[in-house]
């Protein structure tokens, strides 16, 4: 199908004037008119006047209304070369026709127009909008995908033989994915809150109660166990509680009771033992000790007089010692005196040496004195000579000479400057200058002079000479003043008081130096010099006349008189030692003698020979008979032992034990007891609740029914999931196939305008999505301008596919591209030519009706621009 | 006049069953007890004195007071019955001290059998009882019998609890006497007995003329052709062959039924109907085992039919349906989906059942994945 042209009348914004839109041809034909213009009824009024019957008006026809007429509309199309015309009036008019305009003859009326129409369009009459939805865009829509009424579905279905499924495959995996989705998230992992997860949780949680009930079972079976072996234990006491244990006790306790009485017999016997031996060893001890005695009775009294011989010896060596002693003292004190001699004669002499040297030093210190004084006073009288002149200085000298020549200089100045004034005076006449008056003659004037004449007076002025005289004057002045405050005359005058006054100076600083040498320390120090060495003569003088008793004696020859000093002093420190020892000797020999004589004063009288055999006997006699009763004592006290009693502590240890035993029986018995009660306590309460071992097995009976609903849950997920995801595959494998002619004619349009880009196609053959290299896009992601152009593009494919197929429909496009931006447009605008344009090598071009309410927007889309024009009345109507 | 006496055993009271909601569980746990009542109406039905019950009168050593008291207060309420109850391995006579509860409340009509000795229950007429005193004793207690003396002429009964052959073990299915802990089938001849009355398995069995197994008399476990019973034993005289009589007690069923699918059009449904025998479905515990091969549309009613049969009774579980051949036929791919996806996802979940290179698991899983999607099929909306 072909459009050509159309017009309507009392239709929607189009009165009874009409709108006609002629001259489309094959490609792209395009109407570009402002709002208003009523080009948007324009697609609605030809789904209208194509697609609903003449005798209903219905559904978006409504919108299109008017009160002024009935609707009427005429579209001219060629179909197979074949021009032809339908025209439609609805409501009042309902008629409908169907004409070739190559022949002018009608074909059909009415519902045979309408249904030979559906018939050349491809669609069923009455029921669709024909290729409307599929084909057409109508403003506002761009963005929705087309709508098969079956045209290119029934075409691919011709051609494929099969179909996807359609609502039954997709209610099948809807409800295969509702059911799986309840037991298994998206990812395959267990659904939290689903059968599945409650089954599995009730399941751990059933086994976690059905280990608490088996602990349970176990515990109160080990109650059972623990009470019937504290039983038994019990029984086992009480059967083992024998007389034979009291009888042992009893018989222990008479066998302690005998083995006491005999350890006190073994005991007396000890004692005796040890009594006698005691005995023994006393008798014993006085033997030996009277024995003793007489042994050192007898060696004290020998000793004794051993001592006497040694004394007596003694005595006469320290008699000896003391007479050499003497001698040697009074040998010893002459040699002293003469060594004293010696050493006074030794002191006077050196006395007298000091005395005569420092005599010597008195006589040259008061020499210095004498030449100091003299010194002194010529001093004085050079200084007094030099204070006597004038204090003239080269800087004094220096400034008087500058003020001469400066006043002379100014002297010279003011000699040059002066005035002849002759003055001729009449007789009789006087003047007066500077108030005193002047004579006749020549006046020399050096200063502003006032002259008075009679009737007047001459005033000279000569400003330079009176400064100069001043200068004079001045310098004049300070010249005098300083000849006066340095008291001399002239320069000449001080010139000479300043030599005279240096070589003054000069004979002073001589005088000066000479002082210091011979008192470098000053006069005073040279006083003080002479005060003592005055003193030190009188002192040494003094001490001097103390040795006047010594006469000369050369005799004495002080080496040999120290040596035999020394020999003598050292033979008397010798004996003095001997003296000492022969001392200490007696003392010892005194102290013996002394112990001696205690030891036999103190001696026993049976030691005395008179008695000591005697004693000796007596003693001995006693000793003998202790030994024999000692050793009788023994024999008994080994006897007894050799009988080896039982020891009492041994049968005691055995008591106790079984006292022990006894009470450890009967305490235990009462823990057991005690054990007993509460166990059998413990077990009663047990009974109260539930069973724990019924509980256990139920528990594991719940558990295995749990387990049971798991494996069913997970074999119907498993069994879901294979389900799904074979539905999946058969569907996307079909749908693949499906689509692919559709895909086919629609990847060369969409790589124009995106690049790379590849359009899903859900089986209704509406895009679901976008596939580019970096990744799937579903269509609700897409930008409103992506999806319009997806949306344009498919409508241009589809019309490509029924084109080929032989069933050629025109594409219209009503404002589709709103959200494009620029360069995408003008991709589309090349595409929308394309299409129009069909290919040299077969491919059947496309009609496309491009309506347009922006001018600048389809500036650039080229195209059969059309225009809207009234429809002429003096139509067919 | 015969002597004649109830032998039961297994009444393991205070058994839960875990496995159930706390409902049933409860309802299943208190017939237990609700059996006694049965029982002594039984042996007042028939006329008997003494009720044997061969052990493991509970289920553990450690009831609690409720459990322990309350069917002794049943037992005693019954006082022309003396019941004779023996300590088996669930309740043995060790030092959980179950027995010397039972014998502190226990009425005078109840009399605990503790010792391997011969009591004089009626004059002429000797219980030799072989008390468990603990959970694995090792050998044979019923060995003392031979041994035992009993007055001339007098009726031996004897009452023990334990295996005839071992199950379970490396020695299971040995003939007795290879083991110590298996009660030889000949005891009763060998002990000299005129009947020997035996506890512990669950199901009814007849060892020999002389030698009987009653079953619990309310089933607890799912086990074919289990009724749940007592024995009416009568003896006519010393050496005298007893005559058995099977007396139903249970209020409870637990039928296991094998339910066999074939595409052959066969009703399993009503099968499987004749064995839960319909009136009683409501005290019927099914373990239905599926195994076969059905159709789609056989599968759908078969499943069906389970759900509402699970509704008419007290427990119903089903086994083995994933092993369950589904035989997909083209009208149900049809069905399914002419051409499009759905029908080329059937195929591949058949083709994968039946990939013999897969896992039974991966192929077991195929099938339930394709039953889930017929299961889809059948209760989705009409296609639009």
């Amino acid at each position: 199908m072909r459009l050509d042209a159309f017009r309507f009348r009392h239709v929607g914004p189009f009165g009874a004037e009409g709108v006609s839109v002629s001259g489309l041809r094959p490609g792209l034909n395009v109407v570009s008119e402002h709002n208003e213009r009523g080009k948007s009824s324009l697609l609605a009024a030809l789904e209208t006047v194509l697609f609903l019957p003449h005798t209903s008006w219905r559904g978006d026809a409504k919108s299109l209304a008017r009160e002024d007429g009935a609707p009427t509309g005429e579209i001219d199309f060629t179909v197979a070369g074949t021009p032809y015309r339908l025209s439609k009036t609805f409501r009042t008019g309902k008629t409908a026709a169907l004409t070739n305009l190559a022949t002018g003859a009608v074909v059909a009326t009415k519902r045979e127009a309408e249904e030979r129409v559906a018939e050349m369009l491809g669609f069923e009459s009455g029921l669709g909008r024909g290729p409307s939805g599929l084909l057409w865009v109508r403003q506002g829509n761009s963005m929705e995908a087309a709508q098969d009424d079956g045209q290119v579905a029934s075409r691919l279905e011709s051609e494929l033989s099969t179909l996807v499924g359609g609502d039954r495959a997709r209610a099948y995996m809807e409800r295969t994915e509702a059911e799986l989705g309840e037991l298994l998230t998206r990812t395959g992992r267990v659904k939290t809150g689903g059968p599945l997860q409650l089954a599995e949780d009730r399941l751990a949680a059933t086994e976690a109660q059905g280990e608490r009930a088996r602990a349970a079972a176990d515990q109160t079976r080990q109650l059972g166990l623990d009470l019937q072996a504290v039983e038994a234990r019990i029984s086992a006491l009480q059967s083992d509680m024998p007389t034979d244990a009291k009888d042992a006790i009893e018989r222990t306790r008479a066998e302690l009771g005998t083995a006491r009485e005999a350890r006190g017999r073994l005991d007396a016997l000890r004692a005796d033992a040890e009594r006698r031996e005691l005995e023994r060893e006393r008798a014993d001890d006085r033997l030996a000790a009277h024995l003793a005695a007489v042994q050192g009775y007898d060696q004290a009294k020998a000793r004794r007089a051993e001592l006497d011989t040694a004394l007596a010896e003694l005595s006469k060596t320290e008699d000896e010692t003391q007479a050499r002693l003497a001698a040697l003292g009074e040998e010893l004190s002459a040699l002293s005196t003469a060594r004293e001699r010696l050493e006074r004669a030794d002191r006077a002499s050196a006395i007298g040496e000091r005395l005569a040297e420092r005599n010597a030093a008195l006589q040259a210190t008061l020499a210095n004195l004498d030449a100091l004084e003299a010194e002194a006073s010529r001093r004085a009288d050079l200084v007094a000579t030099r204070d006597g002149l004038p204090a003239v200085s080269r800087a004094d000298l220096d400034a008087l000479t500058r003020l001469e020549r400066e006043r002379e200089a100014a002297a010279r100045d003011l000699a040059g400057l002066q005035v002849t004034l002759v003055l001729e005076l009449d007789a009789g006449a006087t003047a007066t200058l500077d108030g005193k008056p002047v004579p006749s003659g020549p006046v020399r004037l050096s200063a502003a002079s006032e002259l008075s004449l009679p009737g007047g007076r001459i005033r000279l002025d000569v400003p330079d000479a009176e400064q100069l005289r001043g200068a004079v004057a001045r310098l004049e002045s300070e010249y005098a003043d300083l000849l006066e405050r340095l008291e001399i005359e002239s320069v000449e005058a001080g010139e000479a008081a300043m030599r005279e006054r240096a070589e003054l100076d000069a004979d002073i600083a001589l005088i000066d130096r000479q002082i210091e040498l011979i008192a470098p320390d000053g006069l005073a120090a040279l006083e003080d010099a002479r005060e003592r060495l005055s003193m030190d003569v009188e002192r040494l003088s003094e001490q001097l006349d103390g040795f006047e008793d010594l006469a000369a004696d050369s005799d004495t020859d002080p080496a040999t008189l120290m040596r035999e000093l020394n020999r003598v002093e050292g033979e008397r420190r010798a004996e003095s030692q001997r003296a000492e020892q022969l001392g200490r000797e007696r003392v010892r020999l005194v102290v013996e003698a002394s112990t001696a004589d205690r030891m036999l004063a103190s001696a026993p009288a049976s030691a005395a020979p008179s008695e000591r055999e005697a004693a000796t006997a007596a003693l001995s006699k006693d000793a003998l008979l202790a030994r024999q009763q000692g050793e009788q004592s023994r024999a008994a006290l080994d006897e007894a032992q050799a009988q080896a009693p039982t020891d009492p502590a041994l049968i005691e240890a055995r008591l106790k034990r079984l006292l022990d035993a006894q009470a450890n029986r009967e305490a235990a018995l009462s823990r057991l007891e005690i054990e007993r009660t509460e166990l059998s306590a413990r077990r009663r309460q047990v009974f109260d609740d539930q069973d724990p071992e019924a509980e256990a097995e139920r528990l594991a009976e719940v558990a295995e029914r749990l387990r049971e609903e798991v494996d069913r849950h997970r074999l119907r997920a498993n069994a879901l999931s294979l389900l799904r995801d074979t539905l999946r595959s058969s569907q996307s494998a079909l749908q693949d196939r499906y689509t692919a002619p559709v895909r086919a004619e629609l990847a060369p349009l969409l790589s124009r305008v995106i690049t790379g880009a590849e359009a899903e196609l859900s089986e209704q053959l509406g895009p679901t999505g976008l596939r580019r290299s970096g990744g799937d896009d579903p269509l609700e992601r897409l930008s409103g301008g992506t999806r319009e152009q997806i949306a344009v593009l498919t409508r241009l494919a589809f019309a490509r596919l029924l084109a080929r197929g032989g069933q050629p429909c025109p594409v219209i496009l009503d404002d589709a591209l709103v959200y494009a931006d620029d360069g995408r447009r003008e991709a589309m605008f090349d595409v929308l030519n394309y299409v129009a344009a069909g290919s040299g090598d077969g491919e059947p071009g496309v009609q496309l009706l491009y309506l347009s309410c922006h001018a600048r927007a389809t500036e650039t889309l080229g195209g059969n621009v059309l225009q809207l024009t009234p429809w002429p009345v003096s139509g067919i109507e | 006049m015969a002597f004649r006496f109830i032998h039961t055993a297994d009444w393991q009271l205070g058994r839960r069953f875990g496995r159930f909601d706390d409902a049933l569980s409860g309802q299943l746990s208190a017939q237990r007890t609700e059996a006694i009542t049965r029982i002594a109406r039984a042996a007042d039905q028939h006329d008997c004195a003494h009720v044997l019950v061969a052990g493991d009168v509970w289920d553990t050593t450690t009831p609690g007071n409720a459990v322990l008291r309350q069917p002794l207060d049943v037992m005693g309420e019954n006082p022309g019955i003396t019941w004779w109850l023996l300590p088996g391995n669930h309740d043995a006579d060790g030092p959980d001290g179950l027995w010397d509860r039972v014998e502190a409340i226990a009425p005078t009509n109840v009399r605990a059998l503790r010792t391997a000795a011969p009591v004089e229950i009626e004059p002429g007429v000797h219980l030799l009882p072989a008390p468990w005193a603990r959970i694995h004793h090792g050998e044979d207690l019923t060995r003392w019998m031979e041994a035992a003396e009993t007055p001339d002429g007098a009726i031996r009964i004897g009452l023990a609890h334990g295996s005839i052959k071992t199950f379970g073990t490396k020695d299971e299915g040995r003939a007795s006497g290879e083991t110590t802990e298996v009660i030889p089938p000949d005891r009763a001849a060998t002990a000299r007995l005129d009947y020997l009355a035996l506890g512990d398995w669950h199901g009814r069995a007849g060892i020999n003329a002389r030698t009987h197994y009653p079953g619990t008399p309310e089933p607890d476990r799912f086990k074919a052709g289990d009724r749940g019973q007592v024995l009416l034993v009568e003896i006519d005289g010393p050496g005298a062959e007893p005559r058995v009589t099977d007396i139903p007690t249970a209020q409870y069923r637990w039928p296991v039924i094998s339910a066999t699918l074939r595409v052959d059009g066969s009703d399993v449904g009503a099968d499987v109907e004749r064995q839960i025998e319909g009136s009683a479905a409501r005290h019927t515990l099914a373990e239905i085992h599926v195994s076969g091969e059905t159709t789609v549309a056989e599968w759908a009613a078969f499943e069906a039919y389970l759900a509402e049969l699970t509704d008419r009774c007290a427990h119903v579980e089903i086994r083995g349906a994933s092993t369950v051949d589904l035989k997909v036929v083209a009208e149900d791919l049809d069905a399914l989906d002419a051409q499009g996806s759905v029908r080329a996802a059937a195929e591949e979940l058949r083709a994968r059942r039946e990939d013999m290179s897969l896992s039974e698991a991966d192929r077991q899983l195929a099938g339930e994945a394709l039953r889930l999607l017929f299961g889809f099929a059948a209760t989705a909306e009409p296609a639009r």
